[in-house]
């Protein structure tokens, strides 16, 4: 009885001291992850909400000068929302650039543009016949030339306040305003 | 080679083993709050109150007149917003720019506050929300110019004062107008329901600011002009001169300046300068019907036809029920469909109202 209850005592133990050794492990392991995701205090903090719609510019080359034309893309994320139709109110520096033409990149969408003293302003809507679902994803837009007038830094700033629909907008399905970000350009001209 | 373990050799390995793992569950506690500490740290952008100029023009201002609410410089990158307390002392349709254009509405003293955020390199990176405010007065609208009262003489008779006979204030003469109307795309006399327009009309004098503002419900003809049964009554002085803004339900606003407008010249109407309605006492017949009023601006109205009125049309497509026809069945013959998209893409080169 005596050889029984200690050799069931050890086996207990052995278990007990595996077990809890292997949840230090993991919580050991679980805390050194941790450790390696943390941000240092100047960054972007680690949790941040995917935007719901988001546009912004992109240089297509990097390489700017006096008497070339620059190209800008406009790329819009949509964080899986289906999108109807957009607004683009960009504002210029109309003593650096002169705006010269658009180029409308998907071809789902059909696009109205006026442009007004320093501020372009561009619709575009889904097609009549276009019945599939349109998601964004980092997807080129619209292409905007403009013709440098003199060297130097000239902004390209995206006219917008959540939630407001007068200004840039980017509407779903269900005809809502999504558009929570927007990110303009500055561009150095040699 | 069986390792002895007693009762007493247990307990300290149990023990010693939860202790253990009781100091690396505390670890991982006090790194997870570390990182909650480090993900709410606070940006370093700050907002200057100093970099942002406010003003209001003109201040003191009248009862119906157009005030100009002004900020300049170079904070408020985003989620600017704007604020009117007491409420109900200006009307600020709409979201603006730099300048905030908005109709005083009662007398009394406001004050308008502004809040902006102060970005740097991205939207991500923005100060905390800042304000600043800025009183401002409204007083009664000004009447006509008052006639001098005449002067007192003093009358030898001690028994005898002479008391002056009061100057009668010019009283405003009735005028009421009766609009005639046509808009664009409606090809058909709408059916039940769907043949009353509720429009906004409203007239301007001659220095441009708003003088009086009404809502009237307008019906077709068998004619597809449309009119207002109830004539609208004004209290304007006669024989002046004004332009009348009208706006439909679903339509971008159209200012007019004739008493018989006409495109046929150039196929599109507009105003010209120094051209006026001209309303007389009585009853004055307006006919608008050889100008269209265009479509655009669907419900909630906002002053613009973009992607937002647009959609409207394209998400509701080929549907009937009461809602989608009240928000965007532009032709009123109803049904939501290509024809009421074809009237918006028609007035893109307007796309915004006339003021």
């Amino acid at each position: 009885m005596n050889f029984n209850m200690n050799t069931k005592m050890k086996f207990i133990s052995s278990l007990l001291v595996v077990v809890v050794s292997a949840i230090g492990f993991v919580f050991l392991l679980a805390s050194k992850n941790t450790q390696v995701k943390s941000p240092s205090p100047s960054v972007t903090p680690a949790i941040e909400e995917k935007p719901e719609g988001r546009f912004w510019l992109e240089l297509t080359n990097p390489e700017t000068k006096l008497a070339e034309p620059i190209n800008l893309i406009v790329r819009g994320d949509s964080n899986k929302n289906s999108i109807t139709g957009f607004d683009l109110i960009l504002s210029f520096d109309q003593k650096q650039m002169k705006f010269v033409s658009q180029k409308n990149l998907n071809e789902e969408f059909e696009v109205f543009r006026t442009v007004k003293d320093d501020v372009v302003n561009i619709t575009a809507i889904k097609k009549l016949n276009s019945n599939t679902s349109t998601v964004f994803d980092k997807t080129p837009l619209i292409e905007l030339t403009f013709q440098p007038i003199k060297s130097g830094k000239s902004d390209f700033r995206f006219e917008f306040t959540p939630q407001s629909k007068t200004d840039s907008n980017m509407i779903n399905d269900k005809s809502e305003e999504i558009l929570e970000k927007v990110s303009g350009l500055k561009v150095e001209v040699n | 080679m069986a390792i002895k373990v007693d009762r007493k050799s247990s307990f300290f390995i149990i023990t010693f083993t939860v202790l253990f793992v009781v100091i690396i569950i505390i670890q991982y506690v006090a790194g997870s709050r570390k990182q909650i500490t480090t993900s709410k740290a606070e940006s370093s952008v700050s907002c200057n109150a100093a970099n942002l100029t406010m003003s209001i023009n003109p201040n003191p201002s009248s009862v119906g007149s157009e005030i100009s609410f002004i900020v300049s410089g170079t904070e408020g990158d985003t989620y600017i917003e704007d604020y009117w307390s007491s409420s109900g002392g200006v009307d600020c349709s709409g979201t603006f720019w730099g300048t905030k254009k908005c109709t005083a509405l009662a007398e009394g003293t406001y004050t308008w506050e502004h809040k902006w955020k102060k970005c740097v390199g991205s939207l991500t990176n923005c100060s905390s929300l800042c304000r600043k405010s800025l009183g401002f007065t409204i007083s009664v609208r000004q009447g006509p110019t008052s006639t001098p009262m005449p002067s007192l003489t003093a009358v030898p008779t001690p028994t005898l004062t002479l008391t002056p006979s009061p100057t009668p204030t010019p009283t405003p003469a009735s005028v009421s107008v009766k609009l005639k109307l046509k808009f664009q795309g409606i090809t058909a006399k709408p059916k039940g329901s769907q043949n009353e327009l509720e429009l906004a009309i409203a007239f301007k004098n001659e220095k441009k600011s708003i003088f009086q503002t009404v809502t009237k419900e307008f019906s077709a003809d068998n004619n597809l002009i449309w009119s207002n049964a109830d004539s609208i009554n004004l209290t304007l002085s006669p024989d002046n001169s004004y332009l009348i803004l009208v706006k439909g339900p679903k339509h971008l606003q159209k200012k007019i300046c004739d008493n018989y407008p006409d495109e046929s010249g150039s196929g599109w109407y507009t105003c010209r300068n120094n051209s006026y309605v001209t309303l007389r006492e009585g009853e004055n017949i307006l006919d608008f019907s050889n100008i269209m009023l265009f479509s655009g601006d669907l419900p909630q109205q906002d002053g613009y036809l973009n992607s937002y009125d647009l959609s409207l049309v394209k998400n509701n497509l080929g549907k009937n029920d009461s809602r989608s026809l009240q928000i965007a069945d532009v032709n009123l013959d109803g049904v939501v469909d290509s024809q009421d998209f074809s009237l918006l893409l028609s007035a893109m080169s307007i796309k915004a109202d006339e003021f």
